[in-house]
């Protein structure tokens, strides 16, 4: 590769849906798992020493738990004698009284137990490797805190270890991976959408955009249309299917009256997810009821066996995503200095998974040109490949961190050890 | 590709002198089209799916260089190895995979009898061991692409002494230097992460005065930094803010603003087509009705007089029927009719002309385009000048447009014509040309010529009636023949020899009547030479007249030219 020289570095992408990972140099993420860890309350736990023989496997590192007894050492707090099931195995598996927590809230890291959790279960189980060996390089968010950003530095260095850290901003890598160093990044992402203006390189953070819709907000507004249509989604642990004769199927409902609300609705979005995902589209101009009334519905199959028919809801929620956005990058472009507008205005990057969405990159440029000034060329900017839209930021990652010129800008452990975890401000800009 | 030919082991340098053209030529097309071999499908449409701009020749034959034989003890292996590089200040230790030289062990002969000697049974191969070779240190590859830009420094006496400014403390400066610093001098991104608010133009104002003016204090003399790009081009603070307002101005209009900007201003456009397209159209009514009044007023003054001497026109009529001979229909009757419309207005020409002392003064040139209905009431104005004006709009010079209807006219007259009134002119010592260009000479002049023309054409007239009057006789004393009624040449011709025919073949009836026809026509054309011959009369008396107003204008307005009246008037 023309410039690239691989240390083995590792880039994590922490989000608020999914955490991605994997080595620099590759051009897609190794590990994905969701952001999400479920919790149990030590008093639920099985006092029996067994195996879990559950799928799921412990992520549970901050009191060791005896393999012995199995029973959890007793520590101070009593938040952290919580039992963590971190991945898509363990989360998958059904457990009375299991709680759904996320790791981030309003994009920021909220609960470091879990973040934890999810570390260890990415580098260990996921991707096998010792962090002892590998210098790592963190995407953060771009509007990420001082006091965040030394937490993780100090997490990661005293906790695993790490030889060699950098913090990049989620805006910058995605400009990367485009191979731009000056563009407005709209990240349409699980938990937010944000609007980031990269110039140079840098962030300029006092043009950052935010707004509370993104692609989780969708999935909610999709689950809540679907209910109002008097479909019931059911979790798959609910029922259990038959097959009576061949072709037909037999419903059973399985009742488990100890499994969580948030469990429930977790399971719940994850279907609804899927639905937004394969039947949504971005209308061509603002969503009007009359319409689209008379629209051709869609077909979908629920895991339950029920094809429900979707019609103009698939219009209606991703529009609801476009009142807020074309707003966002005007504002943004505006509180950027004048000298740099034209430029920004020219280089829009789309990224996210929510962008994956069909037919967005076109409306959000056809919007952009009306309200555009006359003088500046509007151009959309969005790569043909779903993937690379959802994972661009990994993928800036994955570039920047196996680039040769790259190499000197590592924070290393004897850097931290002689500033101080406030350094990182001055080495990762 | 460059990965392929690592793990070959192919050098990378190109090897040209030993690739045949054409086979180049075959293998770039074919690049163009596909996706190198060398970049999986996702990363290669991360570039864009395109291929690269530059046609890459394959640098090496890979064939040859597979062939060359291999020294055994010298070998090229990869090992993970560690990194120094001179850009980093620590002595963080990253490793990579290299390509390096190996060299052959020794083989270690002990460990051979020590195998033996534990009694594993087999002897084992020897299998050569390979171990890094000494190589000088080389920094980094990468370390050279660590550039910094040189920021200047000042010391605390240097900042009291030179850089004191009321707008800025010495923390902000500090704060300002250490970010120029870390940053590079992007001042976008130095404003953005500047703690107190500032624009970037104040930052980069603060920035550049304090480097000239440490850089000026250093120096003992101002020349030795005149050169420096620092000193040479200081930085316009007014001159940036007032440049980015007016961009700032610019970008503002949306462009559903600039579309809407451009319908309104379409609208204000056909409004005003219309606007003015409506004032012509009630102009030329106007005009039209002004000149039907004035048309009314003479046929009743005409009507109520009833002078056939005003009748003078008819001369008029004659040329403005086109200056044919209006005779060709040979009744009086008819000839009448057309005459009527057409002399009305030169009589009203020719009654201002006679006042032509007191006449109103001819309105400026500089306002054509109202004054085209005035002129043509304006005295002694001719028909062509009076179409040459209503051509011209804007301001003109007299005699330039005197010169296009003097051009007009000889071109309308043809050329005997034109020389048969050159000739009359100078015959009455009138210079052919005027010398004085005023409106009312210029008039006066056209008029002459106008009147000549007249006389000339009726001249020619005179003649012609009065051959065809002679061959008429000679033919009707001679012989029955005929002429039919229309005196035309080509047609006189035909009845001749219809004559001649009819002559020969016909009875005698009709012979008396062709005869009787031929004398009514001889009578007609008689009395239409009388009237041609009055006529020509009447046209001399008028060219005499206007020749003598000529006369009297270029007099009384005191020109002093080389015309002098000619002692017969």
């Amino acid at each position: 590769m023309y410039g690239g020289d691989e240390v083995s570095a590792i880039v994590l992408d922490l989000g608020s849906h999914s955490c991605k990972a994997g080595y620099a140099g590759e051009d897609a993420p190794k590990a994905v798992l969701p952001s999400l860890v479920g919790t149990m309350d030590p008093m639920y736990l099985p006092q029996e020493p067994e195996q879990p023989a559950k799928m799921g496997v412990d992520g549970d590192n901050n009191n060791a738990v005896d393999p012995k007894t199995g029973k959890p050492v007793e520590a101070a707090a009593k938040k952290s004698t919580r039992k963590l099931y971190t991945g898509v195995q363990a989360m998958g598996y059904r457990r009375d009284h299991m709680e759904v927590v996320p790791a981030l809230k309003d994009g920021l890291i909220n609960d470091w137990e879990v973040v934890e959790s999810i570390w260890d279960h990415t580098l260990r189980e996921r991707l096998m490797i010792d962090p002892k060996e590998h210098p790592m390089l963190l995407a953060e968010p771009s509007f990420n805190t001082p006091q965040h950003r030394e937490k993780i530095v100090e997490l990661m260095f005293e906790k695993y270890q790490i030889p060699a850290l950098f913090l990049a901003k989620n805006a910058v890598l995605t400009s990367f991976a485009s191979g731009r160093a000056t563009s407005l990044v709209v990240d349409c992402g699980g938990g937010s959408t944000t609007v980031a203006a990269v110039h140079d390189g840098y962030v300029l953070q006092k043009a950052i955009v935010r707004s509370p819709i993104g692609g989780e907000f969708l999935t909610d507004c999709m689950l809540k249309a679907l209910e109002g249509r008097g479909i019931a989604i059911r979790p798959r642990y609910s029922f259990k299917r038959k097959e009576v004769r061949p072709g037909e199927f037999e419903l059973t409902n399985v009742d488990f009256p100890n499994t969580t609300e948030s469990y429930r609705r977790y399971i719940q979005r994850a279907i609804a997810a899927d639905v937004k995902e394969s039947v949504c589209r971005v209308p061509d101009g603002l969503f009007e009821e009359s319409s689209y009334a008379n629209i051709p519905t869609t077909p979908y199959e629920l895991p339950d066996g029920q094809t429900i028919e979707v019609g103009a809801d698939r219009f209606k929620i991703p529009d609801l995503m476009f009142n807020p956005a074309l707003v966002q990058v005007i504002e943004s472009i505006n509180k950027c200095d004048v000298d740099i507008r034209r430029e920004l205005f020219s280089s829009i990057l789309l990224a996210g998974g929510t962008a994956a969405m069909q037919q967005m990159k076109e409306r959000l440029e056809k919007d952009l040109i009306e309200e555009a000034p006359q003088a500046a060329r509007v151009k959309v900017l969005a790569s043909g490949n779903a993937i690379e839209r959802r994972f661009s930021v990994w993928i800036g990652g994955s570039i920047l961190a196996s680039l040769g010129s790259f190499q000197q800008m590592w924070l290393s452990k004897s850097e931290f050890e002689e500033h101080g975890a406030s350094y990182v401000h001055r080495k990762c800009p | 590709m460059g990965d392929a030919k690592d793990i070959l082991g192919l050098p990378k340098v190109a090897d040209r002198s030993d690739t045949p053209k054409s086979s180049d030529k075959r293998r770039q097309s074919k690049d163009s089209q596909r996706k190198p071999d060398g970049v999986s499908r996702e990363v290669y449409s991360l570039i864009g799916g395109l291929p690269p701009i530059m046609t890459c020749l394959p640098d090496i034959n890979v064939k040859k260089h597979l062939q060359q034989p291999v020294h055994p003890d010298r070998k090229k292996g990869w090992r993970w190895v560690p990194i120094s590089s001179s850009a980093r200040k620590d002595n963080l230790e990253l490793h990579h995979w290299e390509q390096v030289d190996l060299e052959k062990e020794p083989p270690d002969f002990e460990r051979s009898d020590s195998s033996i000697a534990e009694g594993s049974g087999s002897i084992a191969p020897i299998r050569p061991q390979y171990k890094v070779a000494a190589r000088p240190p080389t920094d980094y590859v990468y370390a050279k692409y660590n550039r910094t830009v040189d920021i200047v420094r000042y010391t605390d006496e240097e900042y009291a002494q030179y850089l004191e400014d009321e707008n800025w403390t010495r923390e902000q400066t500090d704060q300002l230097f250490d970010l120029c610093e870390q940053l590079d001098l992007r001042f976008i991104v130095i404003a953005d992460r500047f703690p107190d608010s500032r624009t970037p133009e104040e930052l980069k104002d603060r920035y550049y005065n304090c480097a000239k003016k440490i850089l000026e204090s250093r120096v003992s003399s101002p020349d030795e930094v005149a050169q420096h790009p620092l000193v040479k081009n200081a930085y316009n603070f007014e001159h940036e803010v007032e440049r980015k307002k007016s961009l700032e101005l610019l970008l503002s209009q949306t462009r559903r603003q600039e579309r809407k900007d451009h319908e309104i201003l379409e609208e204000a456009q056909r409004i005003r087509e219309e606007r003015f397209k409506q004032r012509k159209a009630e102009k030329a009514s106007r005009a039209a009705d002004k000149r039907k009044q004035a048309r009314m007023e003479v046929i009743a003054e005409v009507e109520n007089t009833g002078d056939l001497t005003r009748e003078g026109g008819t001369s008029d009529a004659l040329l403005g029927t086109s200056g044919s001979p209006t005779l060709k229909t040979a009744e009086e009757g008819e000839a009448g009719s057309p005459k009527v419309p057409t002399r009305p207005r030169r009589p009203a020409m020719r009654n201002q002309a006679s006042h032509a002392s007191t006449s109103v003064e001819a309105p400026a040139t500089s306002c054509p385009s109202q004054d085209t209905q005035e002129r043509s009431m304006v005295p002694g104005e001719s028909n062509v000048a009076k179409s040459l004006t209503k051509k011209v709009q804007g301001v003109y010079l007299l005699s330039t447009h005197h010169a296009k209807a003097v051009q007009e006219y000889s071109s309308q007259a043809g050329q005997r014509a034109s020389r048969r009134i050159n000739q009359m002119l100078e015959k009455y010592k009138c210079p052919p040309k005027v010398k004085q260009f005023t409106k009312r000479v210029c008039d006066m002049h056209l008029e002459v010529r106008e009147h000549l023309l007249a006389l000339v054409k009726l001249e020619e007239e005179i003649q012609l009636r009065e051959a065809e009057i002679r061959t008429a006789k000679t033919t009707n004393k001679g012989t029955d023949k005929t002429s039919p009624s229309t005196p035309r040449r080509s047609q006189r011709v035909t009845a001749a020899v219809v004559g001649a025919e009819s002559n020969t073949s016909s009875g005698e009836r009709v012979s008396k009547r062709e005869k009787r026809r031929s004398v009514r026509t001889i009578e007609q054309w008689k009395y239409a030479v009388r009237l041609g011959k009055r006529m020509k009369n009447q046209i001399w008396g008028v060219f005499k007249a206007s020749m003598y107003f000529l006369r009297q204008r270029v007099y009384t307005s005191n020109v002093c030219g080389s015309w002098t009246p000619p002692a017969c008037m």
